[in-house]
């Protein structure tokens, strides 16, 4: 089966890749450990002097995944959660029957239905 | 001459004892509990069923590879299109099998999920032996009422299951909207059996396939008037009812409470088995019941379309929405609908190499589901709650579990060597075939931003220090042991698919296109109906 074969060729080099990829990231952790380390003096600077501990100081991290993420698509997801995903049973019911009605209309306008 | 050769006893029960012995358990269940108050005796009677109906579906599987053309069981004894009967081919076969050694795993993993002074446990059993029961009758039966009994029987287990843990707020809304959009989806797919009713006469799927292609069936007689409008009818409904069933978008909603709510065991079966019944009906029923005939041909097109174009919009809705999550059972439930998105999609396409895209990826998508939400529960267990902010550093203390999560979280992201690749992949080829190549780069860009998602539950409960010293985590061997099983698929899947492709999953995707087979042999049956009538 050749598109399993290639699928196997491609795994492999794939996991090649991520496998040194991975090695390259551990490197970058090992030689930035030393000059990143947060000293009181670095969070008291960031912080403008305020007496704040160094988690206060910092961005929570989970926040660097989709940040800029969300900001980019933030209409799509004012959409997606304001409006669809109300958690509400009519909102749900409204958008299920919406696509009720438009496998209808796509059955009888392109499938051709008539008595 | 016998339609089949001569076979032993346990070959002709098999795929109607499964299901028959997993309702009949499920009824006894709470008179076990009546009767003797031990919960080891209930953990044992559960196990048991679930591994004697795993290997029932096992010696189904064998009965109907072994005859190379669907096996047909009369219940009762009433042959088809007046009896209900199971008409099982290759591909329902391989499903139920899959199904059934999923829930068995399950049932070993809760055993000890549990506490030992959990409330209701008996009930728990029940439910789930009952949903065993309504998946493999959903996915073993060749008669469409049929499939709307054992899609109650599916149902109403799987609300139960739901609000398990009754004692918590949040389940008992979950339930409730679980069973509200269920109830209206099975009586939604009544009222589309009662149009094919009245168009063809019949229930029986071999005869309904035999009548839309003009072709003739004893007993039930000719189509009463235009069978196109009765068909379309019954094709809308049914589509809305099953895909409320496998939880594609915008049919989602009720999936992503109930997952996010339930115990780990039940978001794992909901998941990962009661869902593929929804693929594996619409499959049957546009594909081997109605494609190729040519008085439906454009309703089924546009059937397809629609299909297909849900699974879009389930790719977009689970991958967007997975990735703001900080429920760590949310995140997995916007992941199921983001790989329903896959199925529904490669299930659009309709051709040969969709439909194995289409049934790798349920079997890629089950197991690999099923992992990452028992390992899921094992951190939820441990950090008391679901919020990823509250389980930082959880992993380390259970790094077999976290290991193992990692394999199912690049399972799921279709990173190679793990199974979700190859069946991702086998879909990106059924979408160039036929020129869909934008359909593509969006699969692409929907697995990066899920890896994401899946990163996050790793990076807060394993990478991040830990919160507070967390005892002991890593579960018994009675939980760990299917876990690794499951881990071992993924890996099996993945590495050896050159091999499965070739002997398990095309062979079973093929049966679906074998509509002829599948009228043929019921005819046979059919017409010894008709001789014993004449006589």
């Amino acid at each position: 089966m050749s598109l399993l074969m290639v699928v196997l060729e491609t795994a492999v080099s794939m996991f090649i890749v991520t496998l040194l990829a991975y090695g390259l990231y551990l490197y970058s952790v090992k030689v930035t450990k030393s000059f990143s380390r947060k000293t009181r003096e670095k969070v008291l600077i960031y912080a403008c002097g305020e007496d704040i501990t160094e988690k206060e100081a910092l961005l929570a991290d989970r926040h660097l995944f989709t940040t800029i993420w969300n900001e980019v698509f933030k209409p799509l997801y004012d959409s997606l959660r304001g409006k669809v995903h109300t958690g509400i049973l009519n909102d749900w019911f409204f958008w299920m029957f919406l696509a009720l009605i438009i496998a209808y209309t796509i059955i009888i306008v392109l499938g051709g239905v008539s008595g | 001459m016998e339609i089949y050769p001569p076979l032993p006893p346990i070959m002709i029960h098999s795929l109607a004892l499964a299901p028959v012995t997993a309702i009949v358990s499920a009824f006894a269940m709470p008179l076990i509990g009546l009767t003797i108050k031990n919960r080891k005796v209930w953990d044992a009677f559960a196990l048991t069923i679930s591994t004697i109906v795993f290997i029932l579906t096992g010696i189904g599987y064998a009965t109907v590879r072994y005859l190379g053309k669907p096996f047909v069981y009369l219940l009762g004894g009433w042959p088809p299109p007046v009896g209900i009967v199971y008409e099982v081919d290759e591909f329902a076969a391989l499903l139920g099998l899959v199904s059934a050694f999923i829930i068995w795993l399950v049932v070993i993993y809760g055993v000890k999920y549990f506490d030992s002074n959990e409330d209701g446990m008996e009930w728990y059993y029940t439910m789930l032996l009952g949903l065993e029961a309504g998946v493999l009758g959903c996915i073993y039966t060749g008669d469409v009422f049929n499939v709307f009994v054992l899609f109650e029987v599916l149902s109403i287990t799987s609300y139960g299951l739901v609000a398990f843990w009754n004692r918590r707020g949040e389940c008992i809304e979950a339930a409730i909207k679980y069973s509200l959009i269920g109830a209206l989806a099975t009586t939604i797919y009544f009222l589309a059996v009662t149009f094919i009713y009245a168009s063809l006469g019949t229930l029986n799927m071999a005869d309904i396939a035999a009548k839309i292609r003009g072709l003739f069936f004893p007993v039930t007689g000719e189509p009463y008037g235009s069978i196109a409008l009765g068909v379309g009818l019954f094709l809308a409904l049914s589509i809305w009812a099953f895909t409320v069933e496998a939880g594609v978008a915008p049919n989602h909603f009720r999936v992503l409470d109930a997952y996010q709510v339930s115990p780990s065991t039940v978001a794992a079966l909901l998941s990962a088995v009661a869902a593929n019944v929804g693929f594996y009906l619409l499959a049957r029923y546009l594909i081997t019941l109605l494609s190729g005939a040519r008085a439906v041909e454009t309703i089924v097109n546009a059937g397809l379309l629609i299909v297909l174009i849900m699974g879009l919009v389930s790719i977009i809705v689970g991958s967007f929405l997975m990735i703001v999550q900080s429920d760590v059972n949310r995140i997995l439930a916007y992941s199921s609908v983001l790989n329903y998105g896959y199925v529904c999609l490669a299930i659009g396409l309709a051709t040969p190499l969709g439909i194995i895209a289409a049934l790798f990826h349920m079997i890629n998508h089950a197991v690999a589901k099923t992992l990452i939400f028992l390992t899921a529960g094992v951190y939820v267990k441990a950090s008391g709650t679901r919020r990823l902010d509250g389980m930082e550093g959880v992993g380390r203390y259970a790094p077999i579990t976290s290991a193992l999560m990692v394999i199912a979280a690049l399972a799921l992201a279709g990173v190679p060597p793990f199974n979700g690749f190859v069946s991702k992949l086998i879909l990106y080829e059924a979408l160039l075939e036929v020129n869909l190549a934008p359909l593509v780069i969006i699969i692409v860009l929907s697995s990066a931003l899920s890896l994401l998602g899946y990163l996050k539950i790793i990076y807060h409960a394993y990478t991040k220090p830990p919160m507070k010293d967390y005892g002991k985590v890593e579960p018994p061997k009675a939980m760990l042991w299917p876990m690794i099983i499951l881990a071992a698929l993924c890996i099996i899947l993945g590495v050896a698919s050159p091999w499965i492709y070739d002997m398990f999953i095309e062979p079973a995707a093929h049966t679906i296109f074998e509509t002829d087979k599948f009228i043929e042999v019921a005819y046979e049956f059919a017409e010894k109906l008709l001789i014993g009538v004449r006589i």
